[in-house]
């Protein structure tokens, strides 16, 4: 007894650390555990709170800046609103139905943004008790930004499309064709779509969006124009790469997109493919 | 020894609040961003226990990583340099360094370079190892490596003149 005693203490050092590393490596790789969620929840809880109060005396130095941007937004959406109410002048404003909308849009304020890691996550002021909840899609003012992750009450945290091992269904815009679009961990404001056969011909400048075929992002959100590509010598797939619409390093305010028929077209597709076994 | 218990209480505090509210913010090139919480890690006094400073070292990261966000590779990597200072402080500065902080060392200059170089750029790759977690960005990994040493190093410096005890 005395001998185990004597190897504990001689080698207490090793053994704390061999411990806390197993620690450690449990907390980093646990990722759809029980144990993450309440530690990534904990985490949001007492980051969102604390970087909600310096977000708050941070946004009054660039309010200038927001401003202007949430106009040049507003106009574009009155701009979009006027158009629809044109081709649709048979219909006047009050029967259209808000319930029957697909899709259910709300605002939230970023409390906290990264963009320099491998793995980027977001942290939005509104929780579950805004009527956000997990794998609902995340758009900024020039196009998509993320999927929610986890949420608490009053924050969420939301996995940004500068995350890798992350693929997101997109098109480019006018052609159709599909292809999967992904960070390389290089550059924020760049990203690589794959997948795209070359028998379609594309062209430097043309518009990526999401393809819509997933239950993720609805269809034709902008995402980014070609600025590079290469046709490989072997293999039937082009090699482009895109620039972001959007500004991930600089964010404020994002939309909250709500797909109504989600669980709808989960459930479908879930029949098909256990259908198809 | 109360008050020094305090005193390194303090820093471990102090060392958390200046990386989150401070440095985690500077983006510099875009990707970089200096390591200053290893002044805490570095400055330990050489004669306090290893197993304390393994404890904290272990807490320091943890609470960084959870107020990043980020998947716990602060926390390892913490924890490796906290673990492997020791052999760290014999390669620098001999078998026994002649004080036990960095404050009052009457040791070459340039050991202590070393030791400080030397702590932080093992306690970068080990970072960036954890955190792109792929040998294919192995170029990425030397990049963000280099770069984040370089400027934690000369952070660190600073801080280390503006904080030494005039003799």
């Amino acid at each position: 007894m005395q001998w185990i005693l004597n190897i504990l203490i001689q080698k207490r050092n090793l053994l704390l650390f061999l411990f806390l590393l197993g620690i450690g490596v449990i907390f980093s790789s646990y990722r759809s555990s029980y144990h993450q969620t309440k530690l990534q929840r904990l985490g949001i809880i007492i980051s969102g709170g604390v970087f909600k109060s310096i977000n708050k005396s941070k946004s009054y130095l660039s309010l200038t800046e927001s401003n202007q941007s949430l106009l040049t937004e507003n106009s574009a959406l009155h701009q979009e609103l006027l158009k629809y109410r044109q081709a649709e002048n048979s219909i006047s404003e009050t029967t259209i139905n808000p319930e029957l909308n697909d899709y259910l849009v709300r605002s939230a304020t970023v409390v906290k943004n990264s963009y320099a890691k491998a793995r980027n996550i977001l942290i939005i002021d509104k929780g579950t008790s805004e009527g956000i909840l997990k794998d609902m899609s995340v758009v900024g003012p020039n196009g998509i930004i993320g999927i929610i992750k986890q949420t608490s009450n009053h924050f969420s945290s939301v996995i940004s499309i500068l995350y890798q091992d992350f693929r997101i269904n997109a098109k480019i815009q006018g052609i159709g064709a599909f292809g999967s679009l992904s960070w390389e961990g290089h550059d924020p404001t760049r990203m690589v779509l794959s997948d795209v056969s070359i028998i379609n011909t594309i062209s430097v400048g043309d518009t990526i969006e999401t393809g819509g075929m997933s239950a993720y992002f609805p269809k034709g959100i902008p995402i980014g124009t070609i600025i590079d590509f290469e046709t490989p010598i072997s293999g039937g797939y082009y090699n482009i790469e895109v620039s972001l619409l959007n500004n991930l390093t600089d964010l404020e305010h994002v939309y909250i997109i709500e797909n109504k028929k989600r669980s709808e077209f989960i459930d479908l597709q879930k029949k098909s493919e256990d259908g198809t076994r | 020894m109360v008050q020094d218990s305090l005193r390194v209480l303090l820093g471990f505090f102090v060392a958390i609040i200046l990386q989150v509210l401070i440095f985690d913010n500077i983006n510099l090139f875009g990707f970089s961003c200096p390591a200053v919480y290893m002044f805490f890690i570095i400055n330990f006094r050489f004669d306090n226990s290893q197993f304390a400073l393994i404890l904290l070292g272990f807490l320091l990261g943890f609470a960084l990583d959870v107020f990043q966000n980020s998947s716990g590779a602060i926390t390892i990597a913490t924890l490796l340099i906290s673990y492997i200072r020791p052999m760290v402080i014999r390669f620098s500065f001999g078998v026994i360094p002649d004080s036990n902080t960095l404050f009052t060392m009457n040791s070459r200059l340039g050991n202590q370079l070393v030791y400080i170089g030397l702590m932080i750029l093992i306690h970068q790759f080990f970072l960036q190892s954890i955190a792109y977690f792929d040998v294919s960005h192995i170029t990425l990994i030397l990049r963000n490596t280099l770069v984040n040493t370089a400027l934690t190093f000369i952070l660190l410096l600073a801080t280390l003149n503006l904080t030494k005890k005039k003799n």
